[in-house]
């Protein structure tokens, strides 16, 4: 009967690591894009270097915006000739155009996804919106959302499945607490009747309970680890050179995560335990 | 009387707690206090007052029961079966709580005890059935260190006690055996002693001689007049008549749920 309930216990709490390891995964991955996020702003070859400055000072002085970068005509036509010094099509094409085709452009970053939009709008400044050629920038809004939507439904079905593990752990607890004061009831009476405190009789039970909770947090650890040590490294297709941050995040946060779930488990156990001695144990 | 240890103020404390200070008993087991010399003069250990335990719906258990019963006395409470005799016996170790009257055990009104302190009550009274309610898991001494343990006695006072019980009940040199491989008499001399473990004030035996055979049943009722000897008030609940008289004692008779005598030196007269 122990064991049924630790293995309920054990399915719930990997439950709530599976969605703690997601939300890590999930973090980290809008992190990733959200750092990628940038508006290219080309200007009009003809554009005065004193206007640039002055977007570039203006969009600065933006909240929303992380940090700005000034590519000028020169270094854009350097960088495209480096880019196709292999097309000799390309490279003749350009001979061709005589001068620099190019204007100078700026790579805007912003902090999140969400000042995606003001950015742009900013860059309807009269102050320099006539210069702007092209303002080229990538839906990153509509990939974090859809990374957010995608991993909020997994969640929602995730905590959905902790609930259900939590009350049928709930519900095992109470019957296995129930059946331990009915195998026991022979015991108990005599406890009772040589005077027995009325704790001494309930605190098997209780510690039973508190043991059961210990066992499952640990075996719990025994699993997280090795799985996030074995994931993190799969991982690294999506994530590139930046890592996941799984095992660091459970290295760092490995007292708080299990002591807390130690904690709410044994409240949960307990909780139900005190259900089943309060209807079945009269003492 | 010195109550080492003890409040004195409260009643509650003072039932039973004589135990392990001051002991004269000649077989120096330290467990069973002084020789008994009844004194009519002695307040009552159990005072019943007009006590009634009616079952729902309508169940009478006992009615209208009136009972002083003195520290050292020993009573045995006869009657036929259903007359409420045992309903008496678990009033005492509030088992039962009465319907209407009141209850005091020692000076303690236990009428209406708070389930807290029961288990206090109970460490104060012993109590033996017929049935012996030992572990079958557990052995003789363990049976008896059980009560200890579960007091809270420290390990080093139960294994100073549980020998003296043990030479107490004659059973010294069967420690080790489970309750199965017992005679139904050393089986109920376990409980007895398990019952004295914790040098109680009062001994309740319910039906003790019920499952046992002449011989054993003797040696039971010459175990309890040995105990009663040294202080201890016992109270009997049987229909054993041939013990009863053999006893000579105080004899309460039960009929309906109702005393309809109560005599000092009685017989069996139903």
């Amino acid at each position: 009967m122990s064991l049924i309930t630790m293995s309920m216990l054990l399915l719930t709490l990997v439950t709530i690591n599976i969605l703690l390891v997601l939300n890590v995964i999930t973090d980290r991955a809008i992190e990733l894009v959200e750092d990628r996020i940038e508006v290219s702003v080309y200007f009009y070859d003809y554009t005065e270097d004193t206007t640039v400055s002055a977007a570039v000072a203006y969009l600065r002085g933006l909240n929303e915006v992380r940090d700005v970068e000034t590519v000028s005509a020169q270094e854009a036509y350097d960088q495209f000739a480096a880019r196709h010094a292999n097309d000799e099509e390309i490279m003749a094409s350009l001979q061709e155009l005589g001068g620099n085709p190019f204007g100078p452009s700026l790579i805007v970053k912003a902090h999140s996804a969400e000042d995606f939009t003001q950015i742009i709008d900013a860059l309807d400044n009269p102050q320099f919106r006539d210069d702007i050629r092209e303002k080229d920038f990538s839906d990153y809004q509509n990939i974090v959302e859809r990374i957010r939507s995608t991993t909020d439904r997994i969640r929602a079905f995730g905590i959905a499945l902790a609930i259900i593990f939590l009350l049928i752990a709930i519900l095992i607890v109470f019957n296995t607490v129930r059946i331990g004061i009915f195998i026991h009831r022979e015991e108990i009476g005599i406890m009772r009747l040589v005077g027995a405190s009325n704790w001494f009789i309930k605190a098997p039970f209780l510690l039973e309970m508190i043991f059961l909770s210990l066992i499952s947090v640990g075996v719990t650890a025994l699993i997280v680890f090795p799985t996030i040590a074995f994931i993190e490294p799969q991982l690294s297709v999506y994530f590139g050179a930046e890592s996941a941050g799984l095992i660091d995040y459970f290295t760092r946060n490995g007292l708080t995560i299990f002591g807390g779930q130690f904690f709410a488990l044994v409240l949960v156990t307990l909780f139900s335990t005190g259900l089943a001695m309060r209807k079945y144990l009269k003492v | 009387m010195a109550w080492s240890g003890v409040r004195e103020s409260n009643p509650r404390f003072l039932l039973g707690k004589q135990v392990y200070c001051h002991c004269t008993n000649p077989a120096s087991t330290g467990i069973i206090t002084g020789k008994n010399v009844f004194d009519k003069n002695r307040p009552p250990m159990i005072r019943f007052k007009n006590v009634s335990k009616i079952y729902p719906p309508n169940v009478v258990g006992v009615e209208g029961v009136s009972l002083h019963v003195k520290s050292g006395e020993f009573i045995s409470i006869v009657g036929k079966s259903g007359t409420g005799k045992s309903t008496l016996a678990k009033l005492l170790f509030a088992e039962e709580r009465p319907t209407r009257g009141t209850i005091e055990i020692g000076g303690w009104d236990i009428t209406h005890i708070h389930d807290r302190d029961i288990p206090l009550l109970r460490r104060q009274i012993g109590v033996v059935f017929q049935d012996f309610k030992l572990l079958q898991m557990k052995t003789v001494y363990e049976n008896i260190a059980f009560a200890l343990q579960v007091a809270g006695e420290r390990p080093q006072r139960i294994r100073e006690v549980v020998p003296k019980v043990l030479e107490i009940v004659n059973l010294d040199g069967k420690l080790d055996r489970y309750p199965r491989q017992l005679s139904g008499g050393e089986q109920q001399r376990v409980a007895i002693g398990r019952a004295l473990v914790h040098s109680p004030k009062i001994l309740i035996a319910d039906e003790p001689t019920g499952n046992l055979d002449t011989l054993n049943s003797r040696e039971i009722m010459d175990l309890l007049s040995k105990i009663n000897e040294f202080g201890t008030t016992v109270a009997l609940v049987t229909h054993d008549r041939e013990m009863v008289n053999r006893l000579r004692r105080r004899v309460i008779t039960l009929e309906d749920g109702k005393i309809v005598s109560d005599v000092e030196e009685g017989r069996y007269r139903l």
